[in-house]
């Protein structure tokens, strides 16, 4: 396997002028920061605001002219939240919550529930759709477009349009109000698929034939060799579908029965009901559902920071 | 590499982790409760209320449709902080102790075990397990598993029904009632009303009515909201010759008009509204109905809007508007009016229980100081309110129908919605309970059980939902100009006609 | 191996095999996961289109008398041009300014400037929220004195004041105008950051020597962008714009959530959002699922116009 590598650092030099000095460089970085936090400030406004609002009083979080910093400040609204529902199972999850102190309060486990399902779906998509990915990229076979057009279709079949059906599919190999009802029907999905498919096809082709050369198999080439060089497209759809997992509302909703079961967003929905009377109480739900996530994205943005590497054949 | 071994390691052991799990399936027990201080100005009254205008004005302050599309009930989150309970019997402690001698108990199946369903937000549904724990006291043997659905209600329970897997109790509104009867998934109710001692005259007839064909009953009523003043105190007192309308509703429109007019301060900005008239069918409906208004033909098939009484009670809820004496929340950057309510600029409102809790939970921020009275009555000295109200029913083929029509009749019979009352949740189906306690200090409460007596549900068919929209166009249409009163309620008549034609 | 010591003709036909087989194999794994969930799924639902299927009733065949109904635009109460003329509105102008802004967000990101890492986490919390609590957030941003209209009002009335213009605060979501567009900006506002994260990814995958010869060549930078950087990411432009279209196309949630059933007077009613009113709230399955699948075809159609000018390895 060992070409003789040359390990290139990508940074895009886009916009990149070589370095000039002189006040029309300073001119363009001052206005290119300013924009740059303006736009962040844009991006960023309504979680700043969302942020200060669970904080505060109906009353305060509905106010015109619109308030910033809050003038009470009311923590116990992120307590309320905390506290919105008690377990009503007593599977050896819950027993463990309460072992460890944090009581019977269904919201640790929510949180639990949100990060296992994301998990556990993250993990099945970069493995299953990976495969095929590869076989739609690199291999040829006998009705590979044709196949590849079908996947594509079923990403056009709007999803609420499916979901008594699949109900009843799933109903019917008796999963309804499992963890498996959730992961199954999504473990591996045609979005992922077309996405790793699209870079794994700008992956220069040298290397793999260096591979057969070598005598590697396809499922060599494809572990070794492919999987190490799509690091960023991995990564991208790790985060894609941990985003899209954790923020999945309506197939728990209708596939679990026990509050248990729940992952967070099905769980503070609860609150929702009066969404417009109790907009601080959403508010405060909403950062606990967009603070984990935004962490883990956090923890994962190294793969976009650091240049890809790869290895090139040396000519 | 080591990375695909890595790879393939942590998915086995995720695998491995996953299938630990849900070897060990819930074995969830009865319903148990947390110890929720639900005495504390406690929630809503909980019914699929047009509740505040969710998404605004123009298209009516259309709570309705928001609110029937989940049909939940308007319950903030009303209780203090709720400390961690035990998931036990012992949380039961906070339901009270029910007198079980009171209660007539049916036969049940031994060993019967019930899944239960319904709608609500947190509070409401602290407020149920509480209910499931005194049904527990009389019916001890009876397991009940409660499965709240948070959102999105009518869509879950109907993907349930068609594969059958709905629970055994369940709430229904109106038109899932009309829906679920006539494709025949609902438990008949009567032989096991009798045999718990009730009858269907104890409840008040309209609203047990729409849940009952002739004389087959297929739900019990659970509670009901309606439409009632909640005035502001302060601003009473401050305005000059203001008074305070009487508790026992014998006031008229033009008392109504006038209170109204004394109540109104200030301009431009800053400026303090008599009430607030949206165009909302739901808040003029009450009215047209007093004055003797239908909206439908006795025989439900044609509109029956377009009539004088309607006009008059039109033209004199949009006069109030026009004139600048009632207005609307947009105007005042509330989206709905108990907002404005709380904010102090309006005078009053008309709005139903859910106001309660809203203005209580002293968590929201709103220090007003207030009370409520009955709607006035009409010229014609009737009067009349619109009801919204929900109820318990049962499946057909639920494998234990005793046990499950003995917990829809206790949920539902005076034991327990005495027990309701008192929470001070929701306000009782069944008469008689005009000169309850409860009612001395509650006049909101009072006012709402009044209504019960002479309202009208707020349904009408299968097209409900078309019907409600098409009003409440028309009013926006009215309120943006583009017609008059005659020409609004021709349109009424018109989208209410071709709404009933499109079944 | 094995191969390598068959006569080369024979290796390229083996390779070939091998191949299909392998190719079919690797598949294997999600042809599982769509027969069992979904083509069973879509089944029953073309199924239920040619009926006249409503909520726990029979089925009859109606052949495409169902169909009919929808696309009549004579029938009563027939909402589906207007939401398909909505649809098609949103998802035009949503996809343009969403592909086009992450690709320069992600440009711009990609290069060289301080707190790199900083930004590119920031910039990416609109997408990483769920779009049931944006639109809540957003919801009560739009409200008439909520605050876009406070910000809107201090700018322009601070600046463009001084000639006289003054900002009369809007009812976003409460006008027929204004309503629309609203949502659209907020849905925009939230998948950017998505595409973006894609861009980013793609343009990692961009050698740098190409650009280093670009630049020996004396190309400037907007020549590098538009000569090589563009062309480069064309798979991701055809994947961006696709699931852009098909996420478009199928705007749900925040009708949902924010609107009234459509909106005012139906103005920010989606196909999707009809979909599922004529499934749970009017009770009718076989309108529901014809309105799908004429949804899909719609859909189908953009994909495939798109593929013709985007996907450069479309073979047929």
């Amino acid at each position: 396997m060992a070409t003789q590598a040359k390990t290139l650092t990508n940074s895009s030099v886009v916009g990149e002028q070589a370095a000039q000095s002189g006040p029309l460089y300073i001119v363009g970085q001052v206005v290119k920061y300013g924009l740059l936090i303006l736009m962040t400030l844009i991006l960023l406004g309504p979680f700043v605001l969302a942020f200060f609002g669970s904080f505060k009083t109906v009353n305060e979080v509905l106010a015109s002219p619109p308030t910033l910093w809050p003038q009470n400040w009311q923590p116990e609204n992120y307590s309320r939240v905390w506290n919105a529902q008690q377990a009503s199972g007593d599977d050896f999850i819950t027993q463990f919550f309460k072992a460890i102190g944090l009581g019977t309060s269904l919201f640790p486990r929510w949180l639990f529930n949100s990060v296992f399902l994301a998990a556990i779906h993250v993990v099945l998509q970069l493995f299953l759709c990976s495969l095929a990915a590869y076989a739609f990229a690199r291999l040829d076979f006998k009705g590979k477009n044709l196949v590849f057009t079908l996947m594509l279709a079923t990403l056009m079949i709007p999803g609420v349009a499916l979901l008594m059906p699949r109900y009843f599919i799933i109903n019917q190999i008796n999963l309804v109000n499992t963890y498996w009802a959730v992961i199954l029907p999504s473990a591996v999905g045609a979005g992922g698929i077309f996405l790793l498919t699209q870079f794994f096809r700008s992956i220069p082709k040298d290397l793999e034939e260096a591979a057969a050369i070598d005598g590697a198999g396809l499922f060599t080439t494809y572990s070794r060799v492919i999987l190490p060089l799509a690091r960023p497209a991995l990564a991208t759809l790790a985060v894609l579908e941990f985003q899209g997992s954790w923020n999945d509302f309506q197939n728990p909703l209708i596939f679990l029965n026990t509050p248990d079961y729940f992952p967070l967003t099905v769980g503070l929905s609860a609150l929702k009901d009066n969404y417009t009377s109790q907009v601080n109480l959403i508010l405060a739900a909403s950062m606990f559902n967009t603070i984990p996530a935004i962490l883990i994205f956090a923890f994962f943005s190294r793969y976009f920071v650091e240049g890809s590497t790869y290895a090139g054949v040396k000519g | 590499m080591k990375k695909t071994n890595r790879y393939l390691s942590m998915l086995s052991l995720l695998l491995v982790v996953a299938f630990g799990l849900m070897a060990c399936d819930s074995n969830s027990t009865a319903a148990t409760t947390p110890a929720a201080n639900t005495a504390v100005a406690a929630a809503a009254t909980a019914t699929s209320a047009p509740a505040m205008a969710v998404a605004t004005a123009t298209t009516g302050a259309a709570t309705d449709a928001k609110a029937t599309a989940t049909t939940a009930p308007v319950a903030p989150a009303a209780a203090t902080d709720v400390p961690p309970a035990e998931v036990s019997d012992a949380a039961c402690a906070n339901a009270g102790t029910v007198d079980v001698s009171k209660v007539k108990k049916i036969a049940i199946e031994s060993g019967a075990t019930l899944r239960f369903s319904g709608w609500g937000n947190t509070s409401e549904q602290q407020v149920t397990r509480e209910q499931l724990c005194r049904f527990k006291q009389a019916y001890p043997t009876i397991k009940v598993i409660y499965e709240p659905i948070p959102d999105n209600y009518e869509s879950k329970l109907k993907t349930q029904i068609s594969s059958g897997t709905e629970a055994d109790v369940f709430y229904v509104n109106p038109p899932l009632t009309d829906l679920l009867v006539s494709s025949k998934k609902l438990l008949k109710l009567n032989d096991y009303m009798s045999e718990a001692n009730m009858k269907k005259s104890d409840f008040f007839e309209s609203l047990i009515n729409i849940f009952s064909r002739g004389d087959d009953v297929y739900g019990l009523p659970k509670d009901f909201g309606s439409i009632i003043v909640f005035y502001n105190q302060d601003i009473v007192a401050k305005a000059t010759g203001a008074k305070a309308p009487p508790a026992d509703g014998n006031w008229t429109w033009d008392d109504y008009s006038a209170f109204a007019k004394s109540l109104v301060s200030g301009t431009g900005e800053s400026k303090v509204f008599g009430t607030m008239h949206q165009p909302d069918y739901a808040r003029w409906l009450p009215f047209a109905l007093a004055n003797g208004a239908k909206v439908l033909s006795a025989d439900g098939k044609k509109s029956a809007i377009n009539s004088a009484e309607a006009k008059a009670a039109l033209d004199w809820y949009y006069g109030l508007y026009k004139d600048g004496t009632a207005g609307e929340s947009k105007l005042v950057s509330a989206g709905w009016p108990g907002e404005a309510f709380g904010k102090q600029k309006a005078g009053f409102v008309i709005e139903g229980g859910w106001m309660i809790p809203f203005l209580k939970d002293s968590a929201n921020g709103f220090n007003v100081k207030w009370s409520a009275a009955p709607l006035p009555k009409s010229p014609k000295g009737t009067y009349g309110d619109l009801l919204f109200t929900n109820a318990y029913s049962a499946r057909a083929d639920s494998k234990f129908p005793k046990a499950a029509a003995a917990l829809v009749t206790f949920l539902s019979g005076p034991v327990n919605q005495e027990a309701v009352l008192i929470t001070g949740f929701a306000v009782p189906t069944l008469k008689g309970y005009e000169s309850n306690a409860y009612f001395t200090d509650h006049a909101a409460e009072k006012a709402l059980y009044a209504t019960a007596s002479f309202g009208t549900v707020d349904y009408y068919g299968p097209a409900t939902g078309v019907v409600q929209k098409t009003m409440s166009d028309a009013m926006n249409a009215l309120y943006l100009g583009k017609v008059d009163t005659a020409g609004a309620l021709k349109q009424m008549e018109d989208g209410i006609n071709a709404a009933l034609a499109d079944i | 191996m094995a191969v390598k010591s068959l006569p080369p003709q024979r290796q390229g036909m083996k390779r070939k095999t091998r191949e299909n087989v392998a190719g079919w194999l690797f598949l294997t794994p999600y042809l599982i996961s769509l027969i069992v969930f979904t083509f069973g799924a879509i089944a029953y639902a073309v199924y239920i289109s040619f009926t006249d299927l409503k909520l726990f009733g029979e089925a009859n065949y109606v052949g495409f008398g169902t169909y009919g109904r929808v696309l009549d635009p004579a029938a009563p109460l027939n909402k589906f041009w207007k939401a398909l003329g909505n649809t098609v509105i949103f998802s035009v102008v949503v996809v343009f300014f969403q592909t086009w802004l992450a690709i320069l967000f992600a440009v711009v990101l990609n290069s060289k400037i301080r707190g790199q890492r900083f930004f590119r986490i920031a910039w990416y919390l609109p997408s990483v929220t769920a779009s049931v609590v944006i639109s809540l957030i957003f919801f009560w941003m739009y409200k008439q004195q909520g605050v876009i209209n406070y910000a809107l009002g201090a700018i322009i009335n601070n600046t463009l004041g001084l000639v006289g213009v003054h900002f009369e605060p809007v009812a976003w979501l409460d006008n027929t105008t204004t309503a629309l567009p609203a949502i659209m900006t907020m849905n925009i506002f939230t998948t950017i950051p998505t595409f973006m994260v894609m861009f980013l990814a793609g343009l990692q995958d961009i050698p740098t020597d190409v650009y280093e010869a670009a630049k020996i060549d004396g190309a400037s930078a907007r020549r590098m962008f538009w000569s090589i950087t563009l062309p480069l990411l064309r798979p991701v432009i055809f994947l961006v714009t696709v699931l852009g279209t098909i996420g478009t196309l199928q705007v749900f949630d925040q009708i949902y959530v924010m609107t009234n059933e459509g909106g005012p007077l139906d103005s920010t009613l989606t196909v999707a959002y009809l979909i599922w009113f004529e499934a749970f709230k009017r009770n009718n399955l076989a309108r529901s699922a014809a309105i799908s699948f004429i949804l899909f075809v719609v859909i189908f159609v953009f994909f495939l116009v798109q593929r013709r000018f985007l996907d450069r390895n479309a073979t047929d």
